[in-house]
Formats: structure tokens, C-alpha cells, sequence
């Protein structure tokens, strides 16, 4: 195991200079000029040859790049934001809080919600409800995500007045102090019950969106592995013995069936991942995706780099995790 | 069995569907007893912004979307204010009076006094000159808006005592004051205490203000809103009907606006698209208000190949449905440009009318040598910063065709790689489509920029020494009766040139809540920020 993950860390490394490298060429192949966003349309040549070399955009490509890389390894400075001026890691450390604390609820709601429909479904195999849910789960995946938020926010904030329109929480409330600089927690730790429950309020229409076509896949991958594992010999066994249906299910079905769903829901991550950004900007959530489609639209490259390589990051830590969960459910695995 | 289910399934879709869009589009609120007389109100005044600002320094940002916030803390020497009459004058802030040498050169500025930074550091000559130093020493976008040819030399900006500032400009520069009243003033003890290696204190001064102006910043959370409180001590009191706090939330999503208006969690929304301005109308507390603004659409054409002969030119002006892209693509809610300059712009002359006509513009061709066409034409446009140029073009496509005249659009990803396109030397006979806006209210900005043969935007290659004379004339004449004939004889020649053609003249839409009061849209600066301290919100109707 441990020089599995030594072999793991050091692929990771690979993966991230070919990510930075590919990232930082096209950002120099397209034909767009940053120097010339930051001026914008009245800017004037004079205007952004001078940014253009304020920037370092005027140097040769690889003296760019190796400063660059330089700066992230040496100092842990992804370069500052053309748009705002602002240090790209404040930036990121800003917003991403708000992405992980949107992408961890849906994936709790999406994991919890899934595998217990799965799991009334597969033992209700065949009938109404599972025909229904089955209808839901083809649905859930059907609908696109933009329109099911927008869908979501005009019934249950236009027309019910239920949740908010958006945003992380309401400006009365002050933010909790910050711990994880996830307010849900941070508010549970600090006992600021008012802030929880508006973070709750706020959190609830973006997350449930952004999990309910996972909801929808969990549901139907527990269902068809729990099925499968339910007609094998060592369960009957165990029925004939005399155990519950609860401790059958349980103790026994539910921990093989599972392998495949933690593959799905790693899977649902990378999902997740991609779509928070459209969740996040018809919420107005303050999350890194839609910082970074600010950034691209914006041309600010240096943001554009430093959040790809920093979601780059994060998407191979988490399927190398997602390895790890195997073997933790699985002893017979082994690297 | 799972035919059944998916039956009961679509129905209740198509359930839930016909409910909110009868929700939604046959919405009405209680419209019974008429609205009680406004009361002032102590609820935060809110608006829905479409764009966050980038920074709160203004000598390093500018645009609307940043001056918004600035300038809830901030003030300039003097602005614009609509006045009772509706008519609009620069009125003084920080600056009580000034007085231009009759060359236009030397600028005398009386400053109000008894004012205090938010820090209660003293508004004076002293802090005056440190700012404009500053403008000039960071030469952003912002100190750009004056021409750098005029810039002061660095001992031409004096304190004459502490409340006279005196900026001798290195040339005559007659719309000096105009180029000011977006020029906010922030406190130099404590941009001077957040220095970090001599850098005036930028780093610090993005994300903090500390200004004159009648309300603290009170939190920036970025990504979702800027929220202020009032300055107990503002120098102008607070006396009369101004809101308590006012909170500027980033929405992106246009269908969120519409709905947080109609809704009235917002006073004012930004981004109401122009599709359902109808539809928002209707719903009773909005107001749509309809402006117009010194933003002029237009096609122009780099005088290349055919483009050279005015005649030419001119038959492309008279080939363009102005009253398709007007009606069509604008719904009626934009108006037919009469000149170079939009009508909203001070000095504004109206020409004759260029209207579509197809036999006279197949005359003209055939007149210069192209009876029936025959040559292709560019039209590159940047929808990112017009979403309706892509119209715009196959309109002109269309309207082109018809006199054998081919052409094919280029749609430019963004303006870096749009004025690369432009500046190419083997671009050919090219329409380029520009929506110039007036970054104040004189015509000297555009006019030098977009049409002096040295321009910073005349990218299409127009040269007229007459032009060139006039322009100067008009900037460095102190006479307003002499430079309103001087820029009336510009408007002349240009419309009779045909540089390119203008095809519409904006007009912004403001929708607001009822309960928003003493909004005065600016007319004439379309990147004028609203002037916080006269604005106040009434109470929300249920």
C-alpha cells in the first residue's frame, strides 16, 4: 500500500507539469490578447503595449513559463489577477471554501439520498415505487443542470418564497469565524445557530440541484448491485439463519454492493466538479467556478492558470483517495 | 406498469410547468389601495448589480461597475448633477469654484473646506495634489481618460495655500473639468500607511476606501456584495430623506434579476433583458424608465480597396435597413443617429438623414466603377461586447447581397484579437463594428480619438488634416459659442464623409422598484455612478 501511494505521488507530479505546461501554451496559442482585456476597447495601443509589458507579456514564452513555474515552487505565488490586481491564491483561497463547501453537501445529500433510495428500491424490486424512482433516476440525468436551477429557483424562491434567490447568506448575519471557512461548520462550531440555519437556507436549493442527477445514478447503481448481491448463495444462507432483513441488508448486502457505487461516486465528483459552475452563477454562489468563469471570460490568465492547476490538483488527490476507500472496503485489493 | 409511471410522471411535469408559468407571467400583486406618500424608510436600499466591481481604487479602476461602489465613499473636485429643470451642470463637491486661464492651460481650483477623510485627516490643497500625483504616477485606464500630451509635469501640480490647487497642463486642454468629475479623491494618510514597497498604497486601496464621501464601507464579500453604512460625520449632513445602508449584491444570472425585481428584493435591477422589459412593465411597483445615452452603434469602414472612394462609402450608409436593426433587432427602443456624435452629447448637430436606398446606392456604385459589385468585404464584429452586432452584421450581409457585394463575418473572440484583426495590413475593404461611449460629456474625446488621424481607436485609417485642424481648435478654445461652431462644422464634414455608417444610438432602460426614490439617471455620462447621498428607499409595498 505505502509504495503504492509513493507511485501514485509521484504520477501526481507528472500529471500537474503536464497540466501547467498544456494550460500555459494554450494560453498563448489563442489569438487573444490579455494586455488588451485589461485596457479594454478604449484603451489605446499606447495603453496596453504598456500593460502588455507590466505583465511580462512581451518576454519569449518559455522565460514566461519558467518564471512562472518558478514563482509557484519557490514562492507559492500564482501571480496576480489582471482583472483585480488581486494575489490569484487570495483569490482562490477566497472561493474555494464556498465550491468545496457546495460540492461536499451535494455529494452528502446526492451519497445519502442515492444510496437509501437504492436500497428501498432494490427491496421493492418490481413495483410502483421503484418503477417511479427508476422514472426519476432517467429524468434526473435528462435534465440539464442550468435548467433544472433555473427551475428550482423560480418555483422555490419566485413562486413558494421558500429559499433564498441565491448568494451564501443573507447580509444581516455576520460570516462565523472562520475554521474550515465552511459556514456550516464553522457556524456548528462557533454555536451560531441563526447563521447555520440561514447557511442551510442558502445552501440547500444550489446543492440540491447539483445533486439530484447524481441522486439519480447512485440510486440506480445501489439498486443494481444490491440486487445482485441479494440473490447471492451467502445471503440466503444468512436469511436462513434467521437474520433480520435489517442486519442482512446492512451487515452483510450493503458493504459489497457498495464497491461499484464508491467508483460512481468518485465518478459524481468529477460531475460535480464540472457543473458547480453553472449552479454557482444562477445562485450568485461566491465559488470558484464561477470566479473562474470571470476569469476566462475576462481573459485573466494568470487566474485562468493558477484555478486549472489548482482543480487539477484537487481531482487526482480525490482519485487517488477514491483507491484508498477501496482497499479500506475491500481487503482483497491490493496494488 | 412503467408506461403508467412514466405517464403519471410527465404529467405531473407538465403539472408543474403550466402552475409557475401561470405563476410567473400572470403574476399580479395586490393592487388595491393606492401607495400611502413615501416615507423614508430605514431598510437597506439594494440593488442588483450585473458585474462586481474589481477594485475600489479609483486611480486603477474606472469603469461603471467599479464606480458604483467608489463612489458611495468617495467624491470628486465637481459632477454632474441634473438640476430641477432637468437640464445637467457640473457642480462643485470637493471643490467649491475654479477658473481656466483663457489658453486653457492653467486650472485654479478653490477647495471646500471644513471637510475631513473618513479617517479625520483634512481634505486640503496638500491631499488634493497627492492625488492627482498619484493618477498620474500610476497611469492606469483612469489618468488615461486625459490626453497624456497634456499631462502636468510633476511641479506643475502646486498647493498654492490649503485650500487652492493649482494644475498648469503641459497644453491647452479646454474640457480639462469635464475629464474630473470622475476623478475621486482618497485619503493620503492612509493609502501612505499601507504603502508596500512605494506602491502608493494600490494593493491596499483595491479593497479599501477611505474617502469624503457620505458612507463607510462597511464589508465587501466578494463574489456577492459591497454593503455601506452612513458617515455619521459627513460633511454634508443628514438632513432630509437618504437611505441607512445600502447594499450592492453581484448577481449574474439575468433571470435572477427579473425575478428579485418583480419580486421587490431589489430597488433597482441591471440586467433585465430587453425581451421581457415588456413583461417587467407590467408588473405593478416596477418602473421601466427609458434614457437616452451618449452611446452611438456603428459600422465603420477602413479605407481599403473600394472604401477609398467616398462614393462608395456613401452607398453602403444609404444600402443599411437602419429600420430593420431599429425595429427588429431593438424592438423600437433605440433611435436613428443624426450625426457622428450621439444626440445626448453636448454640441450635438443634427444632419440630414441617411435613410436605406438601394437604387441610390447601386447609382453611387456604378458611379465609382462597381456597377454590379463584385468585391467581398469583411464585417468583423465582437459580439462579447455587442450582443446585438452578430444581427447587426446579417442585416448589412443581407442589405449588401442585394447589390452583389459579398462579405463574410468574423466573429472576434475579444478585443485584444479584434484590434490585431483590424491593424492587419492585408485586412482588405472592412466594416468593423464600434460602439463608441462618451466618457463625459464633450465631444472632444471622441472626436480626437476615434477620428484624428493619429486616434488612438481610428483603426480604419481616416485621414483629414481639416478634421485634424478642427480638433485641435475645438480643445484648446475656451469660447463655448466658437467650439460649438467649431464641432458643428466637424459633425458636417464627417457625416458628409462617410466614415462609416451609424446604424443606431442606444438608449438604456432603467428598471426599478417604486420604493426607490430620488434616482436621477445621468443622461450625458453614461459611466456616471449615481449619487448615493440622494437616494433613499420607502417602505416595500405588500
Amino acid at each position: 500500500m505505502g509504495k503504492y501511494l509513493l507511485r501514485r505521488i509521484f504520477t501526481l507530479v507528472f500529471v500537474l507539469w503536464g497540466m501547467s505546461l498544456v494550460t500555459f501554451s494554450i494560453s498563448h496559442v489563442i489569438p487573444v490578447d490579455p494586455a488588451a482585456a485589461s485596457a479594454g476597447m478604449e484603451g489605446g495601443p499606447e495603453v496596453i503595449e504598456r500593460i502588455r509589458k507590466e505583465l511580462g507579456l512581451d518576454r519569449p514564452f518559455h522565460e514566461q513559463y519558467l518564471r512562472y513555474m518558478g514563482n509557484i515552487l519557490f514562492k507559492g505565488d500564482l501571480g496576480y489577477s489582471i482583472l483585480n490586481k488581486r494575489p490569484v491564491l487570495q483569490d482562490i483561497f477566497t472561493f474555494l471554501p464556498a465550491s468545496i463547501e457546495l460540492a461536499v453537501f451535494s455529494l452528502l445529500l446526492c451519497t445519502v439520498c442515492g444510496i437509501l433510495l437504492g436500497i428501498f428500491t432494490a427491496t421493492r424490486a418490481g413495483g410502483l415505487v421503484d418503477a417511479l424512482v427508476r422514472v426519476f433516476a432517467v429524468g434526473g440525468v435528462a435534465m440539464p443542470v442550468f435548467w433544472l436551477a433555473l427551475l428550482m429557483q423560480l418555483v422555490f424562491y419566485g413562486i413558494l418564497g421558500w429559499f433564498p434567490d441565491g448568494g451564501r447568506l443573507g447580509w444581516e448575519f455576520e460570516a462565523p469565524p472562520s475554521t474550515t471557512h465552511m459556514f456550516l461548520a464553522d457556524s456548528i462550531l462557533a454555536g451560531r445557530w441563526p447563521v447555520f440555519l440561514d447557511t442551510l437556507k442558502h445552501l440547500f436549493l444550489p446543492g440540491f440541484t447539483l445533486a439530484l442527477a447524481n441522486i439519480a445514478i447512485i440510486t440506480r447503481m445501489t439498486r443494481s448491485s444490491l440486487l445482485e448481491v441479494l440473490h447471492q448463495d451467502y445471503i440466503k444462507a444468512a436469511r436462513a439463519r434467521g437474520l433480520s432483513q435489517l442486519r442482512v441488508l446492512f451487515r452483510h448486502a450493503l458493504k459489497n454492493a457498495l464497491i461499484p457505487v464508491v467508483t460512481v461516486i468518485g465518478l459524481q465528483l468529477g460531475h460535480l466538479i464540472a457543473w458547480v459552475f453553472l449552479v454557482e452563477i444562477i445562485f450568485s454562489w461566491p465559488g470558484i467556478g464561477s470566479y473562474m468563469v470571470r476569469s476566462i471570460i475576462n481573459l485573466d490568465f494568470p487566474a485562468v492558470m493558477g484555478c486549472t492547476l489548482f482543480t487539477s490538483f484537487i481531482y487526482v488527490f480525490i482519485n487517488l483517495a477514491v483507491d484508498v476507500v477501496y482497499v479500506a472496503l475491500d481487503p482483497r485489493i491490493s496494488y | 406498469m412503467v408506461k403508467r409511471s412514466i405517464g403519471i410522471f410527465i404529467l405531473i411535469l407538465v403539472g408543474v410547468a403550466f402552475f409557475a408559468g401561470w405563476q410567473m407571467f400572470g403574476w399580479s400583486k395586490a393592487q388595491g389601495a393606492e401607495q400611502a406618500a413615501a416615507k423614508a424608510s430605514s431598510r437597506p436600499m439594494v440593488w442588483a448589480v450585473k458585474t462586481e466591481t474589481r477594485g475600489l481604487d479609483p486611480h486603477q479602476f474606472d469603469y461603471d461597475y467599479d464606480q458604483k461602489p467608489q463612489r458611495a465613499s468617495l467624491e470628486p473636485l465637481m459632477e454632474y448633477t441634473v438640476m430641477p429643470d432637468r437640464s445637467v451642470k457640473i457642480v462643485g463637491i470637493l471643490a467649491e469654484s475654479w477658473k481656466g486661464s483663457p489658453d486653457a492651460r492653467v486650472w485654479t481650483f478653490q477647495l471646500r473646506k471644513g471637510i475631513k477623510f473618513h479617517d479625520n485627516t483634512p481634505w486640503n490643497a496638500q491631499a488634493a495634489k497627492w492625488n492627482f500625483e498619484r493618477l498620474f504616477a500610476l497611469n492606469k485606464v483612469p489618468a488615461t481618460r486625459i490626453p497624456q500630451t497634456v499631462w502636468p509635469e510633476k511641479d506643475g501640480i502646486e498647493a498654492v495655500d490649503d485650500l487652492t490647487l493649482r494644475i498648469t497642463l503641459k497644453k491647452p486642454f479646454a474640457p480639462f473639468i469635464e475629464t474630473l468629475v470622475k476623478k475621486y479623491m482618497i485619503s493620503p494618510s492612509a493609502a501612505k500607511a499601507n504603502e508596500k514597497n512605494n506602491d502608493w498604497g494600490q494593493a491596499w486601496c483595491v479593497e479599501n476606501m477611505v474617502g469624503t464621501g457620505p458612507y463607510l464601507l462597511e464589508k465587501w464579500v466578494k463574489g456577492q456584495y459591497v454593503s455601506f453604512k452612513q458617515n455619521p460625520a459627513y460633511w454634508g449632513g443628514w438632513g432630509g430623506k437618504h437611505a441607512q445602508r445600502i447594499i450592492l449584491r453581484y448577481v449574474p444570472e439575468a433571470a435572477t434579476h427579473r425575478l428579485l425585481l418583480t419580486k421587490g428584493d431589489v430597488d433597482l435591477s441591471e440586467k433585465i433583458e430587453l425581451d421581457d422589459l415588456d413583461e417587467v412593465a407590467k408588473v405593478p411597483g416596477v418602473v421601466v424608465e427609458q434614457h437616452r445615452v451618449p452611446r452611438l452603434i456603428h459600422l465603420y469602414m477602413t479605407e481599403d480597396g473600394p472604401f477609398k472612394d467616398v462614393r462608395v462609402r456613401k452607398a453602403m450608409a444609404h444600402a443599411f435597413d437602419y429600420d430593420a436593426f431599429i425595429k427588429g433587432v431593438w424592438k423600437g427602443r433605440a433611435a436613428k443617429p443624426l450625426s457622428p456624435l450621439p444626440s445626448a452629447v453636448w454640441s450635438f448637430t443634427p444632419q440630414p438623414e441617411i435613410k436605406k436606398d438601394s437604387t441610390l446606392a447601386k447609382k453611387l456604385l456604378a458611379e465609382a466603377g462597381y456597377a454590379s459589385g463584385s468585391f467581398t468585404v469583411n464585417i468583423y464584429i465582437l459580439s462579447s461586447y455587442g450582443w446585438f452586432q452578430p444581427r447587426e452584421a446579417q442585416i448589412l450581409q443581407a442589405d449588401l447581397k442585394q447589390l452583389g457585394i459579398e462579405s463574410k463575418i468574423m466573429d472576434i473572440p475579444d478585443a485584444g484579437a479584434f484590434i490585431t484583426a483590424l491593424k492587419k495590413p492585408d485586412r482588405g475593404p472592412s466594416f468593423y463594428a464600434w460602439t463608441f461611449a462618451n466618457a463625459y460629456d464633450d465631444p472632444e474625446d471622441n472626436l480626437r480619438r476615434s477620428y484624428r488621424s493619429d486616434g488612438s481607436l481610428n483603426y480604419f485609417g481616416y485621414k483629414n488634416p481639416k478634421v485634424d485642424e478642427l480638433i485641435d481648435k475645438g480643445a484648446t478654445t475656451l469660447d463655448q459659442k466658437e467650439r460649438l461652431r467649431i464641432y458643428g462644422e466637424l459633425q458636417k464634414i464627417l457625416w458628409e464623409e462617410y466614415p462609416g455608417l451609424f446604424s443606431a444610438e442606444e438608449q438604456w432602460f432603467i428598471t426599478r422598484r417604486d420604493t426607490l426614490h430620488g434616482y436621477d439617471f445621468y443622461p450625458f455620462v453614461i459611466n456616471m455612478s449615481p449619487n448615493w447621498y440622494l437616494m433613499w428607499v420607502s417602505d416595500k409595498t405588500p
